[in-house]
């Protein structure tokens, strides 16, 4: 019979080989996600005055919600502010490449569309980006998902997700949701 | 409680105690195994419910970047 010491000792061996193993199995996981599935946490680093971004470049309201430019690309820009998203609803074509633009001009919130892997905080200052392709379609919910004050509760929007072929940019290659 | 309750508790406790070393001996190796057990079982559950999620709610979301 092994002493208590080594008894110990080989307890704690294997558990140590178990956790890595673990740990491992996890990492490898995450690895192959992004890899093969390209599911990567998005990692925009870019900057912006919040204090006029209401007032000049891509935030300006005309500039908000879906846009499609001339080679196809489809962007939402959308402003996070207490206690509201700036438009409350965006349409977006279901499989099709899209990036989501955000930007704060008070406080930091976030943001997840339910039943999907978008999920980005959006601190001010910064520009949150997130690039996506939509497969279901629907009114997915886009609540504020980081406590941004007393109003943080009713901060919500809609991402209506259209079948290409109902997905209708204007002549300037804007959509909303109610011309689509 | 009473005088005659702690006393008996205190023989209860006595006849702990009349466990001699050897049957202790006996005893104590198999104590980890629900250690070992109960641990495993945990970490494997968790696991499991882990790699559930992965499959068939994070991977069926899609690509994010």
């Amino acid at each position: 019979m092994p002493s208590n010491e080594e008894a110990v000792l080989r307890s704690e061996l294997t558990w140590t080989a178990l956790v890595t193993g673990v740990v491992t199995i996890i990492m490898l996981a995450i690895i192959y996600a992004g890899l093969v599935h390209h599911i990567n946490p998005p990692s925009n680093i870019e900057t912006i005055d919040p204090k006029t971004l209401h007032l000049t470049g891509e935030f300006t309201e005309g500039n908000l919600g879906t846009s499609v430019a001339p080679e196809g690309q489809v962007t939402s820009r959308i402003v996070a502010t207490q206690f509201a998203f700036q438009p409350q609803c965006l349409v977006v074509p279901a499989n099709r490449p899209v990036t989501l633009r955000f930007a704060s001009p008070d406080v930091i919130h976030g943001i997840l569309v339910t039943g999907t892997n978008v999920n980005t905080m959006v601190v001010p200052g910064y520009v949150s980006q997130v690039h996506t392709v939509f497969t279901k379609t629907g009114d997915l919910l886009m609540p504020c998902h980081e406590y941004c004050g007393l109003g943080h509760s009713q901060m919500w929007a809609n991402v209506r997700v259209v079948p290409e072929g109902e997905f209708k940019p204007d002549a300037e290659g804007r959509a909303t949701c109610d011309a689509r | 409680m009473s005088e005659r309750d702690g006393s008996a508790a205190r023989e209860r406790d006595d006849a702990a105690d009349d466990l001699d070393d050897d049957a202790l001996e006996r005893v104590m190796p198999d104590v980890p195994r629900g250690a070992w057990a109960l641990s495993g079982l945990t970490v494997g559950l968790l696991l499991l419910a882990w790699i559930l999620i992965y499959a068939y709610v994070f991977l069926p979301r899609g690509m994010v970047s």
